[in-house]
């Protein structure tokens, strides 16, 4: 038997070379057309950085999205976390802001994609807006239940510690709150890309969106995977940024690995 | 009441109009560093009682006292240890102890000062940037002494501090709670449903009944410090509170 | 005072009663850690056996391994001359936190282990009321676990292993967060099912006088990793006083055999 700290690494290998074996089985099975094979895919990837679709390499695309993605989310943290942690907090808050989220938080954020185009054109606005809608829902939805679940015994031992109620605020409910906050980030951050790509394939002449459009558009299957393998990357590599953050930011919870 | 440090008048305690009071009428003077348990079987109501004490909750009737200021909320002169350590698991163990000294606004080399010294005295050098998780029940209570003692309350209110360790550590713990009394004096109140422990570590013993909680007897422990747990004279005290003890079912 | 001369017992041959549960050289390690060393007993059909050790002395990983829930590094243990099975043996177990199920009522939780052995429904119920009183649960049938204290929540899980009359009980501090008086009672109760139905039982204990007060014979453990540092057999009458000077040698006695502090 293996020791047990080499099996994470060698199932991980061996998961994902059965993964790209039974994909290459397949587009044997279904013909190029239809499935191209990993190099095809590949090798689209490399084609599009160099040569333009639609007057944009394949990076300036990413770009595009990334750009609309980023302040989207900007926008989410600096406004849900403060709405979340509010409504947490304070029961005031709560009553008041509680219903109108309650209604507009089941409302999927694509759904807002023709009012969103009708207000704000197809231009960056609309799309930046829609990013925006699905990050904002779960970051103020993620701290709001974190504050609102800080264990009350921790309340009680800073009331009795001598801290105020600003205090109390800062130093317990958000520290407290702060894994569930972090749970709220990464998938606010994979609700973001949705939203982009949603927003990219109703219109727009840049983004991966835009790609994966063209790609059905030319019968190109190849294209079509090759955004949808970057958009994979991306957000992983954003999630890894996220986890390294959080192990920044919550030095606490890395002990409990 | 003069002599009282921390005392209670007629205290009743209900949170449904439906059901008995949880306490009823209770009335209590506590001597300034005295050691006092309270020791009483499950669902009596010691823990509400701890809490009334450090002001975390309101009387339904009846009021509580440090010195001859009405209770109305905690207080820097009232420390609380908690039964479930109730530490920061965010800050480390220098964090939690040096945690309430922040909100009186001592500056931040005097807190680690006052810090490092109470974890010291606690035994726990060496820890001092460690989590809390990562330390063992009886550490983390370590940590709570620590933090309780850090902020210089006058009275100590303990809410079954060490029910949650198995029996060989609470016995060294109990042991070095006396230690460390011992060094630092202060008011101690000590609520637990121990028989063992309330003889081994008090001054004197409040017996409470079942629901509805009140005072059914009272006892000076005047052993001699170090008591033996299986000393004749100490189990026959025990064996004496015990027959007066509830059977809480 | 009195002093306690130790009757180690050495050869279980002498003993008329049948094995119930027989462990040799039971060793079990997690990677490089020795837990248990090359431990060898028996338990008797119908003995009350108790097993104390010095704080992390594996105790539970020893449970464990009785269970079958961990699996040995090397020796074997027989139940009933045969390797242990969940499924052929009437197993029960309390552990130290209390393993209720959140979704039933007290009622319903008690009745658990009964139904899924298929009893029929009157004798179902009969055998949930009787323990519900034993256990003294009677106002809280309706109640789920989670609105109840964490003692109350530990007497339900008695109640449920008690319920299925399991011919071999194991304990792991089950009584900790209790207080002494409740204790006592629930300890005699354990005593007293235990006698009616001939059950063996396996109790693992940090409390020395809690062993004293219960055991037929109690395992004395050693530190990390464990050996059997003594066996103690302990013959005296019931009901025991936990003031009596032979009770307290005994207890002086073992507390010196764990030597912790």
């Amino acid at each position: 038997m293996n020791s047990p700290k080499s099996h994470p690494l060698l199932l991980g290998a061996l998961s994902l070379s059965v993964f790209f074996m039974s994909w290459i089985i397949l587009t044997k099975a279904v013909g190029t057309k239809i499935l191209p094979d990993p190099f095809q895919v590949i090798g689209e990837i490399i084609r599009l950085f160099k040569t333009p679709l639609s007057g944009r390499t394949l990076l300036e695309h990413v770009l595009f999205s990334l750009r609309r993605v980023l302040i989207a989310y900007g926008l989410a943290i600096v406004s849900g976390l403060p709405l979340g942690l509010m409504m947490g907090w304070s029961s005031l808050c709560r009553k008041i802001i509680g219903p109108i989220f309650e209604i507009f938080r089941p409302i999927p954020p694509i759904a807002w994609i023709p009012v969103a185009i009708l207000w704000l054109g197809v231009a960056e606005g609309s799309k930046i807006y829609i990013c925006y809608v699905g990050a904002f829902i779960i970051l103020a939805l993620n701290s709001f239940t974190g504050t609102r679940y800080v264990e009350p015994i921790l309340i009680n031992c800073a009331r009795v510690l001598g801290a105020n109620r600003k205090r109390l605020f800062l130093g317990v409910a958000v520290p407290a709150a702060l894994p569930s906050i972090f749970a709220g980030l990464q998938n606010g951050m994979s609700m973001a890309w949705m939203c982009v790509l949603a927003a990219e394939l109703v219109g727009g002449r840049e983004g991966i969106g835009f790609i994966i459009i063209q790609g059905m558009n030319l019968d190109r299957p190849d294209m079509i995977l090759a955004g949808m393998v970057v958009i994979g990357l991306l957000g992983a590599l954003m999630a890894i940024v996220l986890r390294i953050l959080e192990k920044v930011l919550c030095p606490w919870r890395r002990e409990l690995v | 009441m003069d002599d009282y440090i921390l005392s209670c008048q007629d205290l009743t305690v209900s949170f449904k109009d439906s059901e008995p009071p949880v306490l009823r009428g209770l009335t209590l003077g506590v001597r300034e560093n005295e050691f006092l348990v309270i020791l009483g079987p499950g669902q009596c109501g010691k823990t509400v009682f701890l809490n009334c004490l450090a002001g975390l909750q309101l009387p339904t009737e009846g009021a509580v006292y440090y010195r001859h200021n009405k209770v109305v909320g905690p207080g820097r002169e009232r420390g609380v240890v908690f039964q479930k350590y109730a530490l920061f698991p965010w800050q480390t163990v220098l964090g939690n102890v040096a945690w309430g000294l922040k909100s009186q606004g001592v500056s931040k080399e005097k807190r680690r000062a006052i810090a490092l010294k109470y974890i010291q005295l606690v035994g726990l050098s060496g820890f001092e940037n460690a989590y809390p998780q990562t330390l063992s029940g009886g550490m983390k209570q370590r940590v709570g002494l620590a933090r309780a003692y850090a902020t210089g309350p006058k009275v100590l209110l303990m809410d079954e501090p060490f029910g949650a360790l198995d029996a060989q550590t609470r016995y060294a713990m109990e042991n070095e709670l006396l230690i460390l009394w011992e060094k630092e004096k202060r008011t101690v109140i000590f609520v637990t449903n121990n028989i063992e422990e309330a003889v081994f570590l008090g001054d004197r013993v409040i017996l409470m009944s079942a629901r509805p909680g009140r005072i059914k007897i009272e006892r000076e422990i005047l052993i001699p410090h170090p008591r033996s747990y299986t000393d004749p004279t100490f189990l026959a005290l025990r064996q004496e509170i015990s027959a007066e003890t509830d059977l809480a079912l | 005072m009195t002093t306690y001369n130790p009757k180690t017992v050495t050869d279980q041959s002498g003993s008329h009663d049948p094995v119930k549960v027989k462990v040799r050289h039971l060793t079990k390690a997690y990677d490089e850690l020795l837990v248990l060393n090359d431990i060898s007993f028996d338990i008797r059909k119908g003995e009350l056996l108790c097993i104390v050790g010095p704080t992390g002395c594996g105790k539970t990983t020893f449970l464990n391994c009785l269970t079958g829930f961990a699996p040995l590094t090397s020796g074997e243990i027989l139940i009933d001359n045969e390797p242990g099975n969940l499924f052929r043996h009437n197993i029960g177990f309390v552990f130290q936190e209390p393993s209720t199920i959140p979704w039933l009522k007290v009622w319903d939780n008690v009745a658990f282990g009964l139904k899924i052995k298929k009893l029929p429904p009157p004798e179902v119920i009969s055998r949930v009321e009787k323990m519900l009183d034993t256990v003294g649960l009677r106002r809280f049938v309706d109640y789920y676990p989670r609105e109840l204290s964490a003692s109350l929540e530990q007497r339900v899980a008695l109640a449920r292993e008690f319920a299925v009359k399991p011919d071999l009980l194991l304990m792991d501090e089950p009584y900790g967060q209790m207080d002494i008086k409740l204790r006592y009672y629930l300890e005699d109760e354990v005593r007293r099912i235990q006698m009616e139905e001939g059950t063996t039982v396996a109790f693992v204990t940090h409390n020395i006088e809690e062993a004293v007060y219960l055991a037929d014979r109690i395992l004395v453990l050693s530190q990390k990793p464990s050996t059997i540092n003594e066996e103690v057999a302990i013959d005296l009458p019931r009901p025991r006083r936990f003031d009596a000077p032979e009770f307290v040698a005994i207890r002086n006695h073992v507390t010196e055999a764990i030597k912790w502090w």
